[in-house]
C-alpha cells in the first residue's frame, strides 16, 4: 500500500511539474525560458534517487507527458531521456571516479548534449518518414540548443551547490 | 544511479508503450493524463495572466498604465475596424459577410488557452478543444476581435496546437492594404517578431500600412487583422524588400480564442 502511495505521488508530482513548465514557465521571458524543468529535474533525480524504478517512473511520466503534448514523433522524448542515461551511466561508470564539481558539470552536460542530439535525430528521421509536425531545421535547432544547455547547466549547478550545502547526500553518489 | 540492467529493461518498456501508442491502447492512460495536465496547467495559464495583470495595475504607473491599455485597445479595434473599412470599398458583399460571421453563422469554437509546448525553439499554443469539438487541420485561429493569431496544425480529440504566427516555422500569405494591394508572405521571426517578405521592389510600401490575411491562405479567411508595417528593409542588388510588421496583440497574453471550422 506503501509503495502504491509512492508511485501515486511520483505521477502527481511530475505531472504537476510538467503542467506548472506548459502553463507557466514556457512564457517566461528569455533566459529563463530556456530551463527545461523536466530535464533538469530528472537529471537531479537520477543522482539522488536510489530507488531505480522511481527514477524510471519518473522518466517515463515526463516523457509520456512531453510526448502526448509536444508535435514530434510520439515517444521521441521517452526515448531521448533513456538514451542521454544510457550515455551518462556509461560515462559515470567508464571514466568518472571521483566527487568533484567538475564530474558533476561533465555528467550534466553529457546528459543534456546527448538528449539533444538523440531528440533531433529521431525527429529527423520520424519527420522524413513520418511527415511530423515538428518541421525542424540543423539550424534552428543549433541556435536554441546551446542556449537551452547552458541554462540547464547553469540551474544544475546552482542546485548542485545547494543541495551540497544542506544535505550530505551527494557525498555517497560518486563511490 | 540505475544500473544497466534497469535501463535495458526501461527501453523495451518505452518500444512497447510506443507501439501501444501506434495501436491505439494507451488513449485511456492518455486521457487521464490529458484531463490532469489541462486542468492543473490551464489554471496555472490563467492565475499568471492574473497575477500579470494585477502587479500591472499596481505599479507607480498605476493610472498611466490603464490609460494604455485602454488606448491599446481602442487602437487595436480602430485598427481593425479600419482595415475592414478599406477592403470593404471594393469588395462589398463578400466582406459584409465576413465582418459578422462570427455573429451570423456561429462557426466558430471557442478554446481556452492550456499553454504551451515545453520547447522554447517552437512556438505553438495548446488549446482545450480538438476534434470531437469540430476543430480541424489548417483552421484559423482568431482572437475575441478578429485578429489573427496563428493556425491549427495537430488536432486531437479534446486538444489542438496551434503555431502562432511568431513562430519560426510560420509562414501565411498576407495583403497590404495600400493602393496596389501589395501581396507577401508573413513570416514569424525568433519567436518574437513577424515580417513581410517577398515584395517586389515596384511595390510601394509604407511605415502605417496595415496587413491582413489573404485570400490564398489555406483556412484562412481573406481579411484579418494580422498588424501593421513598422519598418521597411530594402538592400541594394535584391529583388524583394522586406518590412517588418508589429502584431496587434501580445499573443503570450491571450486567455481565450475562437478556431474558425473550414466552411466558415
Amino acid at each position: 500500500m506503501k509503495h502504491v502511495q509512492k508511485i501515486l505521488f511520483q505521477i502527481i508530482f511530475s505531472l504537476t511539474i510538467f503542467s506548472f513548465e506548459i502553463g507557466f514557465w514556457i512564457f517566461l521571458p528569455p533566459p529563463l525560458r530556456y530551463i527545461n524543468l523536466t530535464l533538469v529535474l530528472v537529471f537531479l533525480f537520477i543522482f539522488l534517487s536510489k530507488n531505480d524504478w522511481l527514477t524510471f517512473l519518473l522518466i517515463i511520466t515526463f516523457g509520456l507527458a512531453n510526448d502526448f503534448y509536444s508535435t514530434g514523433f510520439f515517444g521521441s522524448y521517452t526515448l531521448s531521456l533513456l538514451g542521454a542515461l544510457a550515455i551518462t551511466y556509461w560515462i559515470l561508470n567508464n571514466f568518472l571516479t571521483n566527487k568533484t564539481t567538475l564530474s558533476f558539470l561533465t555528467l550534466a552536460a553529457a546528459n543534456l548534449i546527448s538528449f539533444k542530439i538523440i531528440y533531433f535525430l529521431i525527429n529527423i528521421i520520424a519527420g522524413l518518414k513520418l511527415s511530423a509536425v515538428y518541421e525542424i531545421s540543423f539550424l534552428n535547432f543549433l541556435n536554441y540548443a546551446w542556449k537551452e544547455i547552458i541554462m540547464d547547466i547553469v540551474i544544475l549547478l546552482f542546485l548542485f551547490f545547494l543541495i551540497r550545502i544542506f544535505s550530505k547526500k551527494l557525498k555517497t553518489i560518486f563511490l | 544511479m540505475p544500473n544497466a540492467k534497469t535501463i535495458f529493461l526501461a527501453f523495451l518498456i518505452t518500444i512497447f508503450l510506443i507501439i501501444f501508442y501506434f495501436f491505439g491502447w494507451l488513449s485511456f492512460p492518455e486521457k487521464i493524463i490529458n484531463f490532469f495536465v489541462s486542468q492543473t496547467s490551464s489554471l496555472i495559464y490563467k492565475s499568471s495572466n492574473s497575477a500579470k495583470n494585477f502587479l500591472g495595475r499596481w505599479t507607480n504607473y498605476r493610472d498611466f498604465f490603464e490609460e494604455n491599455q485602454q488606448c491599446s485597445r481602442k487602437i487595436s479595434i480602430l485598427a481593425v475596424n479600419q482595415s475592414e473599412l478599406k477592403e470593404l470599398k471594393e469588395e462589398n458583399q463578400i466582406l459584409r459577410a465576413q465582418l459578422n460571421f462570427l455573429k451570423e453563422e456561429k462557426k466558430y469554437v471557442n478554446a481556452e488557452i492550456i499553454g504551451k509546448i515545453p520547447d522554447s525553439s517552437i512556438n505553438i499554443l495548446i488549446i482545450n478543444k480538438g476534434s470531437d469539438d469540430g476543430v480541424d487541420n489548417d483552421a484559423a485561429v482568431i482572437s475575441g476581435n478578429g485578429v489573427l493569431i496563428g493556425k491549427i496544425v495537430k488536432v486531437k480529440g479534446k486538444t489542438s496546437w496551434v503555431r502562432i504566427l511568431t513562430d519560426n516555422q510560420s509562414k501565411i500569405a498576407a495583403t497590404v492594404l495600400n493602393s496596389g494591394k501589395t501581396i507577401g508572405i508573413v513570416k514569424g521571426e525568433y519567436n518574437l517578431r513577424l515580417k513581410l517578405i517577398m515584395v517586389p521592389l515596384t511595390e510601394k510600401i509604407q511605415v502605417g500600412d496595415q496587413v491582413v490575411s489573404s485570400a490564398i491562405e489555406n483556412g484562412v479567411p481573406k481579411g484579418l487583422a494580422i498588424g501593421q508595417i513598422e519598418s521597411i528593409e530594402k538592400e541594394l542588388f535584391q529583388p524583394f524588400q522586406t518590412a517588418v510588421i508589429k502584431p496587434w496583440l501580445d499573443f503570450n497574453k491571450i486567455n481565450i480564442v475562437a478556431v474558425l471550422k473550414s466552411d466558415s
